[in-house]
């Protein structure tokens, strides 16, 4: 009985970006994975070592090129707790608001690269075209489409175009019948079901033990949330829930990871919009901003897809001495031979798609 | 006037006016021992030479429907796929070349975008055809030569062989086979040899496992899709288009509405219509040729006009498998009497194309595992239930007609 | 002549062949050839392929075509058997049902040792 090494990747549809994912294969079953990743490496962490502070939020939007304004928070939060910067109030509702939008467009661009995988083009271009409009919004204040640089040291570099509210609730309210008909397209469908279910399956304990954070964790029903549990910006303020998928038969597989996301995004629809009606009027900058600073500082937050976390070490000079950044995806693909084992080749963009691989924050 | 006897007759005008002279005209030039223009001549002048001759036209006639329907399905699919996924599909037609042309030359310098160059895209298929053709042929350096340009030949061959088996109308076919549709089915089960042979000669990992699992999906749903039309067959006793059809017209239902096949044989009509969209590759079952995980599968490693007739060979199969299920179940090209019978048959036809564009772009790929699961363990038993009752329907009707004196029916 | 139906079929069969093998002779002509080691490389992904695709490949595939191979033969035996059954006496009826039946039965056995036989 032969197996057999097949490398997918760096040139291949299911990897998302740039890795190689070497498989064994035993006729059409996965006996061994061997994930390689390192392609994309532009030591983002040394750059930003010689560069002043507020200069390195161009990097890190950079970071990940699905969701830049949760990285670029991330780092903004992590040197503002190193400068000891008090944010404006209506500068944190801002952020949360740009913080979920960004989360939303990531979701539906996450979405939109699953459905080819499992062969439907057509769901690809429908995420898509909503990605659009919420791409729309996010243009709005910052003034581009996909590296915004908008989220700055103590505060957002201006405050919300008129009309903002009413754009955005408008694009949030066809989105939201659109998310209904996706669920007769995607959730009620029998084939889709049949590809998702029961498929790269991982239990709670075993997320835990391999590093795997975000919704990958919530969708095997653990109930942890950054923005719930370790509270920043204004979302202990905010009225919403964290979404798990219950445990029972077919938790922790591809479905149930898409559902989470699904559901996330309707849960980011309703922060927006509580957000919206508490917002106070005021600054959006903070007035003293420093430019050097001393000690070190390490804030978490969630990102799209998972837990994102910065150290940084400030030697009194104005650039950062060390800069350390830890990315949710190097760990989940890193544990991909523990999820691929024993489906079918057939499986493996459905499972390397459901954890929603992106390279650019993996490989920083 | 079927085709065959305008077909003849336009033989017996070509050979009387243009073929005969020629060669006699060959004939005398040179001495008649050494060139055989002159037993040509003599031959095209015998019934059997005219009859030949007829064929030959009859078969490029069909030949050339055909592919003029080829071009309109692959037409319509992109442009179905298009206003589904809310786009606009190919807008490249001579209109657009006339406006394109007008503005070079600067004559109507009317530079109104949303009107200009905008056609409904026919000439898309001429430009990727033209595209393909001036493509290398790559042909790996560890490949099997001779089998990786076998394959193709194969696989094409047989799938074009496909566009004339089929009757547009009892008129209108270019063979009038008694057992037609049992050739229809040969040439349907020649491709696997041509997938495998393609995808084991490209020695590629992806084209190998494509090739494997193509071989083994197109093998599983052979059967169900053999059995499903066994019903068809035992309920008109012949393999015959013409007489299949005429069957399903004479069965009447009340007041003399035809009761075709998909009514008594509904189990028959489904087993029948899943497997033979199985049988030509596409979504769901398309997963052969799946891009996600295989790269396009046992196609890999062709390029250029190879691939091009790979994808155009599958439309073919579409068309047929199409016109094949039209025939057996739908009541091929009859219906009312003011449209003539090939327009029906063709409506039928891109009814059933268009069904299952529908559902090419509606649902997601399905696993190779699963779509053997469901060839062996629900396809192959609702075929013979099927075949079980349409045996019990014949069986029990004689006597059951008897009591309640029914009108005829099978 | 016996068969004369089958002319305009052998006479396509020919066309049919020639129209690949004619296509692909005439875009010699409009094709570039521009060979070199790298294009002319197996595709896997831009890496350099581990090991031969040709091996010995699964047996459950083969099992699959040992099942057709069966199921062939089944099937032509009905689909013969159809086309004429209006005419058939009842013993030939009932012992084509039969024959039906011992195969199904050996594929439900077939399907008893699942595990061996799945891919």
């Amino acid at each position: 009985m032969a197996e057999m090494w097949i490398s997918m990747g760096p040139q291949h549809p299911m990897t998302h970006g740039l890795w190689t994912l070497k498989v064994k294969v035993d006729g059409e079953t996965i006996v061994d994975a061997d994930p390689e990743l390192g392609y994309l490496h532009r030591s983002v962490e040394k750059m930003g070592e010689r560069r002043k502070y507020f200069m390195n939020t161009t990097l890190t939007d950079r970071l990940c090129y699905a969701s830049s304004t949760t990285w670029t928070h991330c780092y903004v939060n992590t040197v503002e707790e190193l400068m000891k910067v008090e944010v404006p109030q209506r500068a944190k509702y801002i952020r949360t608001i740009m913080l979920e939008l960004q989360r939303l467009a990531s979701h539906l661009m996450w979405a939109g690269a699953y459905m080819p995988d499992l062969g439907h083009i057509t769901g690809a271009l429908y995420f898509w075209r909503d990605r659009e409009l919420f791409l729309n919004l996010l243009e709005a204040p910052s003034g581009s489409r996909l590296l915004y640089n908008y989220i700055r040291i103590g505060g957002v570099k201006r405050d919300l175009p008129d009309g903002f509210e009413a754009k955005t609730e408008r694009v949030m309210k066809l989105f939201e019948q659109r998310l209904d008909e996706y669920a007769d397209l995607f959730e009620n469908s029998k084939i889709f079901r049949m590809r998702t279910e029961d498929v790269g399956k991982f239990t709670a304990s075993q997320a835990q033990n391999l590093g795997i954070t975000g919704p990958n964790l919530r969708g095997c029903g653990t109930k942890f949330d950054l923005r719930k549990h370790d509270a920043y910006e204004i979302y202990d303020e905010v009225d919403w829930d964290i979404q798990t998928r219950e445990a029972g038969p077919g938790y922790g597989d591809c479905f149930s990871r898409y559902m989470v996301r699904i559901d996330e995004m309707k849960e980011s629809v309703r922060i927006i919009r509580d957000c919206f009606k508490k917002m106070p009027a005021g600054p959006t900058l903070a007035s003293q901003i420093p430019v050097r600073a001393q000690g070190e500082a390490f804030r978490r937050t969630e990102d799209s897809r998972g837990e994102a976390l910065m150290y940084v070490v400030g030697d009194g000079s104005d650039r950062p001495y060390r800069w350390k950044i830890k990315s949710p995806m190097f760990t989940t693909i890193s544990a991909c031979p523990h999820y691929l084992k024993g489906y079918k080749v057939a499986d493996i963009p459905a499972i390397m798609g459901s954890i929603d691989i992106c390279i650019g924050e993996t490989d920083k | 006037m079927s085709l065959f006897s305008f077909c003849k007759w336009m033989a017996e005008w070509t050979a009387q006016k243009m073929l005969i002279p020629i060669f006699e005209f060959q004939e005398g030039l040179f001495p008649p021992f050494t060139n055989p223009a002159g037993s040509i001549a003599d031959w095209l002048g015998t019934d059997g030479g005219i009859t030949t001759l007829a064929w030959l036209y009859a078969v490029n006639i069909a030949f050339a429907v055909g592919m003029t329907n080829l071009i309109l399905v692959i037409h319509l699919e992109r442009k179905i796929a298009a206003r589904i996924q809310d786009r606009r599909g190919p807008m490249l037609s001579f209109r657009s070349f006339r406006e394109l042309g007008e503005d070079l030359a600067g004559s109507a310098p009317s530079w109104k975008f949303k009107e200009n160059y905008a056609g409904i895209g026919i000439l898309q298929n001429l430009a990727d055809g033209i595209k393909a053709i001036a493509k290398e042929l790559i042909v790996p350096a560890k490949a099997d030569k001779f089998l990786f340009t076998m394959g193709p030949i194969i696989f094409i061959s047989s799938s074009v062989f496909l566009l004339v088996l089929f009757p547009l109308s009892d008129r209108f076919a270019a063979s009038s086979a008694p057992a037609g549709l049992m050739v229809i089915m040969a040439a349907f089960s020649i491709a696997p040899i041509g997938v495998l042979t393609s995808g084991w000669a490209s020695n590629n990992k992806y084209s190998m496992i494509g090739g494997m699992r193509s071989a083994a999906q197109l093998m599983s749903y052979e059967i169900p899709l053999l059995l499903s039309m066994a019903g068809v067959f035992l309920m008109a006793g012949s393999y015959d288009p013409v007489v299949i059809v005429e069957q399903q017209q004479a069965s009447s239902w009340f007041f003399g509405i035809p009761i075709w096949n998909f009514i008594p044989q509904f189990i028959g009509f489904i087993v029948f219509m899943i497997c033979i969209l199985a049988e030509v590759e596409r979504v769901p079952f398309d997963l052969p040729e799946a891009e996600a995980e295989l790269v396009e599968g046992w196609t890999t490693e062709y390029s250029g006009i190879r691939y091009m007739f790979f994808l155009m060979a599958e439309y073919i199969r579409g068309f047929a498998g199409a016109a094949v299920a039209t025939i057996l179940f739908l009541g091929g090209w009859a219906g009312p009497w003011p449209i003539p019978p090939e327009i029906w048959f063709l409506t039928k036809v891109y009814l059933i194309i268009i069904f299952w564009i529908f559902i090419r772009w509606s649902v997601p790929r399905i696993r190779t595992d699963q779509i053997l699961e469901l060839g062996w363990k629900k396809l192959l038993p609702l075929s013979l239930i099927n075949l079980l009752i349409v045996i019990f329907m014949v069986e029990i009707y004689p006597y059951f007609s008897e009591i309640v004196s029914l009108p005829e029916v099978f | 002549m016996l068969g004369d139906e089958y002319v305009p079929i052998g006479i396509f069969a020919l066309i049919a062949l020639s129209f690949p093998v004619m296509t692909f002779f005439i875009g010699r002509f409009f094709r570039p050839h521009n060979d070199n080691a790298l294009k002319n490389s197996t595709y896997e992904c831009g890496e350099v392929p581990v090991g031969e695709a040709h091996i010995q490949f699964h047996f459950q595939y083969y099992m699959f075509a040992i099942l057709f191979v069966v199921f062939d033969l089944v099937v032509v035996f009905l689909i013969l058997w159809v086309q004429v059954y209006l005419d058939l006496a009842i013993a030939a009826k009932v012992v084509m049902l039969l024959f039906l039946l011992l195969t199904l039965l050996g594929l439900w056995y077939a399907f008893r040792k699942e595990d061996v036989i799945w891919i």
